[in-house]
């Protein structure tokens, strides 16, 4: 492990993480290296401020993620249906200004600023998700949204779903956005865990606009849209991929 | 009062009088009278037609997620052939240049990209009115007037109805039916792409001069974009599908036209392109990225202990195109 990475991770702890070291953290392949540091550190931080260690000997993610297994999924009910209509609007809301805050100053001291706004929904509800926010919490996923089948609209979305987004490339205008469905029926834990998505690189930027230009392509041979494909073109190009 | 300043009075009502005269004469009224009675279906017509059909210049402002750029446009139509110059203001110098169905994007480093002539069979792409008219995915409503760029237009309202697409607010000229604004937003009501003119006029003629590339004396490179290739490990007549298409949403390409591994589908108002590509070092990060309204989607899927990369990009919210792209299969 580089002394870069050791940085990122120290400066996520002190809520001084911006979002590239946020990402290097997220992107890091040596996860259980990654875990051990993260533990050095929150010793030596509990030391200094003279807390208990035993805390950090306790790892939850095994059967945090053997309870979501277990768990039935969730059913719709006109109450619950109420609450999670509530928690859209509410993680929707909380999605806007998380992205609005991102642009301006990067930090993981949001994610506990937006939880006070979580602490407000339906209780049973919190039950539900809680078990799926605990495992993002254990992978550093930044923003965790929860969906549910019917409130989106979603046709066969059966299955919970987190969404764990990173953060944009400041310097390409990208952002990124790792989807990531998560089964409550299946028991391969390896599907419960939300895939960490790299950072948007210039060459991925490079991909994306080989993408664009032939989607354009097919988008202004159907006539309809006018210019605006390839004003979608020109926009990207503009600001230097 | 001074006798100039009575004379200035009485040559100012004069004006007001001939020009109330001339709004008020019974062409107008009628011109008026049947612009008000259009509906929607009939406004989105006028602006398919207008924006092929009439002849026009202006500047536009093109905003999409948190970055925004100013074009300038010149558009002509003659001989029954659109030519377009869509031109960068903002950084360095970049152009796009249509004629006809032949596109050309020239960027600013001078490399000049053609796009393909896709051959399209499905007649969706040639009606697009009639196709709104009949799918049930967008509620159309007629806002009312409103002004933009000095000029009377009319508002649209094209609500999406389900999560797996965008709604859009347009601004139509209300003399040619031309877009003049338009605003892209999601089911919350975000703002993900917005468009707008800053000027425009409707010129009878254009010069050929006005449509020239300022870059076209210096191009050093002509890329055409590659097609997709296939996996040598897959046969090579495979054919892919999508098991899963977003209600409303119909193929607008045959699969065989694009070169077997992209798809095109459309619901006559957003389009996506689905790849199909073998896996490479230098792939998009699986998950979605996102710029405006655009997401692109990647994913590695595997069919017969073979993998292959799927990527879904176009103007849909990016858990459709994450469900577009799991459902992608060969078509065996």
């Amino acid at each position: 492990m580089d002394d870069r990475i050791k940085e990122s991770i120290s400066a996520l702890m002190d809520d001084e993480a911006n979002e590239l070291e946020l990402q290097r953290v997220l992107s890091h392949a040596e996860k259980d290296e990654l875990l051990d540091t993260w533990k050095t550190y929150h010793r030596i931080q509990s030391v200094l401020q003279h807390e208990q260690e035993g805390f950090f000997s306790i790892d939850i993610s095994q059967s945090v993620s053997q309870a979501i297994a277990k768990e039935a999924p969730l059913t719709l009910n006109d109450d619950l249906g109420k609450s999670l209509e509530g928690t859209s609007a509410n993680t929707n809301k909380l999605s806007s200004s998380l992205n609005k805050s991102s642009l301006q100053s990067p930090s993981t001291g949001q994610v506990s600023n937006n939880s006070v706004k979580i602490d407000r929904l339906d209780a049973r509800l919190m039950t539900k998700i809680s078990s799926g926010l605990a495992i993002a919490a254990s992978l550093f996923v930044a923003f965790v949204f929860v969906l549910q089948n019917g409130i989106d609209g979603g046709q066969g979305l059966n299955e919970r779903l987190l969404a764990s987004e990173s953060a944009k490339n400041s310097a390409s205008e990208f952002q990124s956005i790792s989807v990531v469905r998560v089964s409550s029926e299946s028991s391969n834990a390896s599907k419960k865990q939300p895939k960490i998505i790299v950072e948007f690189t210039e060459e991925h930027a490079r991909r994306f606009n080989e993408y664009l230009l032939r989607h354009a392509e097919h988008s202004v041979a159907s006539s309809h849209a006018g210019m605006m494909p390839l004003a979608r073109v020109a926009s990207v190009n503009a600001v230097g991929i | 009062m001074s006798l100039f300043s009575l004379v200035q009075i009485v040559f100012g009502l004069l004006c007001l009088s001939s020009l109330a005269n001339a709004d008020t004469s019974p062409e107008n009224s009628l011109a008026e009278t049947l612009v008000s009675e259009n509906t929607p279906e009939q406004w989105l017509e006028k602006m398919q037609l207008a924006s092929m059909t009439e002849n026009y210049q202006g500047t536009f402002m093109f905003s999409r997620g948190g970055m925004s750029s100013s074009m300038s446009i010149v558009h002509r139509y003659q001989n029954d052939e659109e030519q377009e110059l869509l031109k960068q203001l903002d950084g360095e110098m970049g152009e796009i240049v249509r004629q006809g169905n032949q596109v050309m994007c020239v960027f600013p480093d001078n490399r000049v990209v053609q796009l393909e002539k896709a051959k399209y069979s499905n007649k969706i792409v040639q009606s697009f009115s009639n196709f709104m008219a009949d799918q049930k995915n967008y509620r159309l409503e007629n806002v009312g007037e409103c002004r933009q760029v000095e000029r009377p237009c009319i508002k649209l309202a094209i609500k999406a109805v389900d999560q797996h697409r965008y709604s859009y607010f347009l601004w139509l000229d209300k003399q040619t039916g031309l877009l003049l604004k338009s605003a892209l937003k999601n089911s919350e009501g975000v703002d993900l792409e917005r468009f707008q003119y800053t000027n425009i006029t409707f010129p009878e003629k254009i010069s050929d001069k006005a449509l020239e590339p300022m870059n076209a004396g210096s191009l050093v490179e002509h890329v055409i974009i590659p097609s997709v290739q296939k996996d040598v490990s897959w046969p090579p007549e495979i054919m892919w599908r999508s098991d899963w298409v977003p209600p409303g949403f119909m193929p607008i390409s045959g699969n065989d036209q694009l070169g077997g591994n992209v798809l095109v589908f459309s619901d006559g108002l957003a389009n996506y392109s689905v790849f199909i590509e073998k896996i490479e070092d230098n792939m998009m990060p699986e998950g979605a990225s996102q710029v405006g309204a655009t997401v692109a989607y990647a994913l590695t899927l595997t069919f017969n202990s073979h993998q292959y990369g799927v990527t879904v990009i176009g103007e849909i919210p990016a858990m459709t195109a994450m469900l577009v792209a799991e459902s992608v299969k060969p078509n065996m």
